[in-house]
């Protein structure tokens, strides 16, 4: 059975509040901005920051691209080493079963009519 | 400039460092200010703009136009002045030194010092608030943010940040007209 006091219940509107006017919240705005007006920032520290910050952009710049051409040259010796081992596991399969002459790649014993041996 | 031009600049910056240097300059004043108001003092204010340029830099190229550029800018300068206070291990507090001098070209000088008082009373007011609701308020009539930036610099939904910006309003109107109340 449910007790009435375990219902919680949202009071909305709990302090009946007028909302607040266009002119109010103007007043808060045209207060608070007056009581904040801008700072400028020293212009050399605004310049010296700004030095600092495109140095730094460059260089990051400059990494990327070395991370890139290292990239791209990491692939190429990759694809080179992995078509060479893999043309040499093929090549030493192929050698493999020529050694052992069975009938596939050994034209002779496929050609060769049947009770001829 | 319009939001899809920014977009370029931003895709342009994530290769080319003079393409940062135009964006840097655009919002340098903005967050210098931001934590200006939220240190009180130059150096730091210098120090955490630079952190904050710096770390846009380095993560520019993740960087994906879901909100705005200003808000995930705000966002990397908001976290880390909280991570300046946590730091420090006291709650930022917006500096309401700087009160600027209200003048009234037009009314009697009684009047602009009723409004004088009355505006420094709220601000008083603002600098008892929770920190989340200074920078809200910072946020919305300073850097003039739409609800949905400050719900991204917050890390909330935007209805949560139109909800407790109508609280703050009310709670702040109901000083004020209590304040108003005992001097009258």
């Amino acid at each position: 059975m449910k007790h009435r006091w375990e219902t919680t219940y949202i009071t909305l509107n709990e302090n009946r509040a007028l909302p607040v006017s266009a002119v109010e919240e103007a007043w808060v705005a045209e207060a608070v901005r007056q009581a904040w007006p801008p700072v400028t920032p020293p212009a050399d520290f605004v310049v010296a920051l700004e030095q600092e910050l495109l140095q730094e952009a460059a260089r990051r710049q400059s990494i990327r691209q070395r991370f890139r051409q290292l990239a791209g040259f990491l692939g190429i010796l990759g694809g080179g080493i992995f078509s060479l081992v893999g043309g040499m596991l093929l090549w030493r399969s192929w050698q493999q079963k020529e050694a052992e002459g069975t009938p596939r790649g050994n034209l002779a014993g496929v050609l060769a009519p049947a009770g001829s041996s | 400039m319009g939001e899809g031009d920014e977009y370029a600049l931003i895709k342009q910056a994530q290769n080319d460092p003079q393409a940062f240097g135009e964006l840097y300059r655009r919002y340098v004043n903005r967050i210098y200010n931001y934590h200006y108001r939220h240190t009180g003092n130059r150096a730091d204010a210098e120090d955490l703009t630079s952190q904050t340029f710096q770390r846009a830099l380095r993560y520019l190229r993740k960087y994906r136009h879901r909100g705005t550029f200003q808000a995930w800018l705000f966002k990397i300068a908001h976290n880390l002045m909280a991570n300046h206070h946590r730091d420090r291990g006291r709650h930022p507090q917006v500096t309401m030194d700087a009160v600027a001098p209200l003048v009234t070209e037009k009314g009697q000088p009684g009047e602009a010092l009723s409004i004088r008082e009355e505006t420094a009373h709220l601000l008083h007011v603002i600098s008892t608030l929770p920190e989340e609701r200074q920078t809200l308020i910072g946020l919305k009539f300073v850097e003039e943010l739409s609800n949905a930036e400050i719900a991204e610099v917050l890390g909330r939904t935007e209805g949560a940040v139109k909800a407790l910006y109508y609280r703050t309003l009310h709670y702040l109107r109901e000083i004020m007209v209590e304040v108003e109340s005992h001097e009258a």
